[in-house]
């Protein structure tokens, strides 16, 4: 394995009882940049982003991240690969009886040797970033879909991973909010330079953000390639599948019009 | 004709499955106690938890069930001419048998249920996944300190019901039907041994073991899907850990009472 992989999955194959769900899947993903994953609604994408994890074991196939095989290894050294992710779960997936300020300072009580001073205002900024000032001490229950998502990006965020995976992080949001939300990946990627795996039905959008699109189906990558590439594909299938998800083009190109002529510091 | 044998034997391995799971859960969950970072408020939370909120409850049980106690003994003993002697009976029975039993099945329908209701719930909502995704080990974060407020609240609510039980005796069968004070008071210091006091805590630490074992056991493998999924599986769970930790805490008190006599 080269250094330019940072994740690579060779022939990945899972299934639940009798449903095969990943037959197979090659994918590999580079340091440093952004890898989205597409397909259609249960193709298994959650199910792929968990093998990485090593939340869920394949039946067969190698899932290496940082050239060591997650499916191989358990307890300490599984615990160690995970503190370099930062995690975003489809469901948000926030501890239900923690305020919204507890929920994003957890990993930083539970992993750093931070004063709560120091904590405090690092949480504080970050709620500021996501626009959920003001509320940071309600509770998960009395939080809207899409602020459940953007404090469990905030959370995922606290450490400064190395590897991001994010499951569907704009599902939920408004355009408005869904576009800072790709501003903000595209800022603090620049900065941080973390490699990002993001799992989203967001598409054209998402296409900006993505230096490589990878296109799961019938458990299968169809393909992996850059967003360009992947729209002039001559592939019958992967032209079938842009041509339904772009459905709403039109809607969608006459608002990212609108919105260039107000705000000309966006890219998306 | 077969299928039956196998139905039993699949029965079988996997009931060998769940008790080795819960046999590594427990080992877990008691070396996460040990294990760094300590921290005093999750443990001072479950302790409110299971122990302050439990006060109530314990405190008038304790208080009718003494009161009882007094009640029939005094009657009992009197048809023997032994009614000096009733202080000793219900110091005896609280303190050996019904006080560490009953306190442990309040908490058991109290806590137990609460708890793994809480665990079962985390675990289908992927907290917990999420947990062990940030590197936090979810038997130290989650379950050890639940162990920890189980095996300080329970004998504590013990003590208190044995304490507010010996007084509601007393009220009953000294105050009320006016059986003789002093003798209540001497046939309870008599009879009382240090050896009774100690089967009582032994006893209050097992059940305090068991009841946080069984019960946070049944919520952390809910997602198995033995008692079917998602909330019915959380639900189905939570009325099996009280019925099994119920079941136990009787099994193990006839077992410690066996061994400690
Ligand atoms: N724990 C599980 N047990 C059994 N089947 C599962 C499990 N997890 C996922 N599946 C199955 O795997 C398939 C893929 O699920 P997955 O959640 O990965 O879909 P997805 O591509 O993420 O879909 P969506 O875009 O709707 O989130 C589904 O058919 C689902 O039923
Ligand atoms: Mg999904």
């Amino acid at each position: 394995m080269t250094d330019e992989y940072c994740i690579e999955l060779a022939g990945v194959e899972k299934s639940f009882g009798a449903q095969r769900v990943l037959k197979g899947v090659d994918l590999p993903i580079r340091r440093g940049l952004t890898t989205v994953i597409v397909g259609e609604s249960g193709q298994g994408k959650s199910v792929l982003l968990k093998h990485i994890l090593g939340l869920v074991r394949p039946d067969a196939g190698r899932v290496l991240v940082g050239g060591t095989d997650v499916a191989r290894i358990k307890g300490r050294r599984l615990k160690e690969l995970r503190t370099r992710f930062g995690v975003l779960f489809q469901s948000a997936a926030l501890f239900d009886s923690l305020s919204v300020f507890e929920n994003i300072a957890l990993p930083l009580r539970e992993r750093t040797a931070m004063g709560e001073r120091q904590i405090h205002d690092k949480v504080a900024a970050t709620l500021g970033m996501l626009d959920l000032g003001g509320s940071e001490d309600k509770y998960p229950a009395q939080l809207s879909g899409g602020m459940k998502k953007r404090v469990g990006l905030a959370r995922a965020l606290q450490l400064d991973p190395e590897i991001l995976l994010f499951d569907e992080p704009t599902t939920g949001l408004d355009p408005v909010k869904s576009r800072e939300v790709y501003q903000i990946f595209h800022d603090t990627q620049k900065r941080l330079g973390y490699t990002s795996v993001i799992v989203s039905h967001d598409i054209p959008k998402i296409f900006n953000l993505a230096d490589y699109v990878a296109l799961l189906h019938d458990g299968k990558i169809r393909i992996c390639a850059t967003s360009e590439e992947m729209q002039r594909s001559e592939d019958p299938l992967v032209k079938a599948f842009i041509s339904r998800v772009m459905g709403n083009i039109y809607v969608s190109d006459i608002e990212s019009r609108l919105l260039r002529d107000q705000d000309d510091r966006g890219r998306f | 004709m077969l299928q039956p044998i196998a139905r039993l034997g699949g029965r079988g391995l996997e009931l060998l499955n769940d008790i080795g799971r819960a046999g590594i859960f427990l080992l877990r969950s008691l070396l996460g106690i040990f294990m760094p970072p300590w921290k005093i408020r999750p443990i001072i939370k479950q302790v409110y938890v299971i122990g302050a909120s439990s006060f109530g409850v314990i405190f008038f049980t304790g208080a009718f069930v003494g009161m009882v106690l007094g009640l029939q003994g005094y009657y009992t003993l009197r048809m023997f001419g032994a009614d000096s002697v009733l202080g000793s009976a219900v110091a005896l029975s609280l303190i050996r048998e019904l006080g560490p039993v009953l306190t442990a099945l309040m908490v058991t329908g109290r806590v137990g249920s609460a708890i793994c209701a809480e665990v079962g719930i985390m675990r289908i909502s992927e907290q917990i996944d999420a947990l062990e995704c940030m590197a936090i080990d979810p038997y130290r974060f989650l379950i050890s300190p639940k162990f920890v407020a189980g095996l300080v609240s329970v004998p504590l609510l013990t003590a208190i019901f044995n304490i507010v039980g010996l007084m509601g005796g007393f009220l009953v069968g000294v105050r009320l039907l006016g059986g003789n004070e002093g003798a209540y008071i001497q046939s309870m210091k008599s009879s009382v041994l240090i050896g009774d006091i100690r089967m009582c805590f032994v006893k209050s630490v097992c059940f305090a073991l068991l009841i946080i074992w069984i019960c946070a056991d049944r919520g952390y493998w809910v997602h198995l899907g033995r008692n079917g999924f998602g909330a019915e599986g959380v639900s189905r769970a939570t009325t099996q850990a009280v019925v099994i930790s119920s079941v136990a805490i009787l099994v193990a008190d006839y077992v410690i009472t066996f061994i400690m006599l």
